[in-house]
């Protein structure tokens, strides 16, 4: 794949950081984000090669939303644009994090500090919660997964992370070759 | 200096193991940063995914809020280089010639 080499390493770096200090909303609005700014704002990328960038990256480990800026990076500069790209996009967020993190550590241990600290806490769990319920409402559809779910649930709070994925994954195999054999094609 | 090597080899086996994107890998962060390295309290690490998740960017930006406190300005650099560094590999396919 010949790559064209369009847009400088500044020029790549300057609007990554811009974009970064502005992608809220999790990966669905750095991706809104990326395909309005860099696409059609600035015709570098199409919306065909954010489309491939997740197509590559989404079975990977790793951060999707950096895996996605070190593609367009590479499309656009090559592997400098690959390595700088996915750091300018984090610098301004990482910055946010770092003052973040030393005002936390210099906070003073009042009552009302130790309250909002504490709220902040237990609010992060809801949040969590909330995202969870989401990845098993688009997961666990029809009974049987759902029952699968309600197994995950059980083994994960009883036992252990390691039970719970060998037993149902064992479980998983066993339906499919049934379901297989059943219909005729085992 | 010993504990700024450990914390990038760390980050570094977070981001070449975080699967399902930042937040399906806070339970890896909290076991390889937290729980088996005492770095946090539980109750501090609970704060940094607020913050990771209310700032801009990537959850795991957490790894700066963890780095700062591991080992100050350096720690948090090295920490965020770390974690997105395997990642940013993977993005280019096989295009890249660094890590």
């Amino acid at each position: 794949m010949q790559l064209p080499r369009t847009v400088s390493l500044l020029g790549l770096s300057l609007a990554l950081l811009r974009l970064g200090a502005f992608a809220f909303g999790g990966m669905g609005g750095t991706l809104a984000l990326l395909k309005s700014d860099l696409g059609a704002r600035r015709g570098w990328i199409t919306d065909q090669d954010v489309a491939e960038a997740l197509a590559i990256t989404q079975t990977l480990p790793g951060s999707t939303g950096v895996q996605v800026v070190a593609f367009l990076g590479w499309k656009l500069a090559g592997w400098p644009g690959a390595l700088i790209a996915p750091f300018s996009f984090v610098a301004v967020p990482a910055a946010m994090m770092i003052a973040a993190s030393a005002a936390v550590m210099a906070l003073p241990d009042i009552p009302a500090i130790r309250g909002a600290l504490l709220g902040i806490q237990i609010a992060i769990v809801g949040v969590l919660a909330a995202n969870m319920l989401k990845m098993a409402r688009s997961t666990a559809k029809g009974r049987v997964l759902s029952g699968v779910l309600a197994g995950g649930l059980l083994l994960g709070a009883l036992s252990s992370a390691v039970v719970a994925v060998l037993a149902l994954g064992a479980l998983g195999a066993l339906i499919a070759l049934r379901n297989n054999r059943v219909a005729g094609n085992g | 200096m010993a504990e700024l090597a450990e914390l990038v080899l760390r980050f570094l086996l977070i981001g070449a193991l975080a699967f399902g994107g930042g937040g399906g890998a806070l339970p890896l962060v909290e076991r390889l940063a937290v729980a088996e390295t005492q770095w946090l309290t539980p109750q501090e690490f609970a704060t940094g995914v607020a913050l990771a998740y209310a700032t801009p960017g990537p959850v795991l930006i957490l790894a700066p809020f963890i780095g700062y406190r591991v080992g100050g300005l350096p720690g948090a650099l090295l920490s965020t280089f770390a974690v997105f560094l395997i990642p940013a590999r993977r993005g280019c396919g096989g295009g890249c010639t660094f890590a």
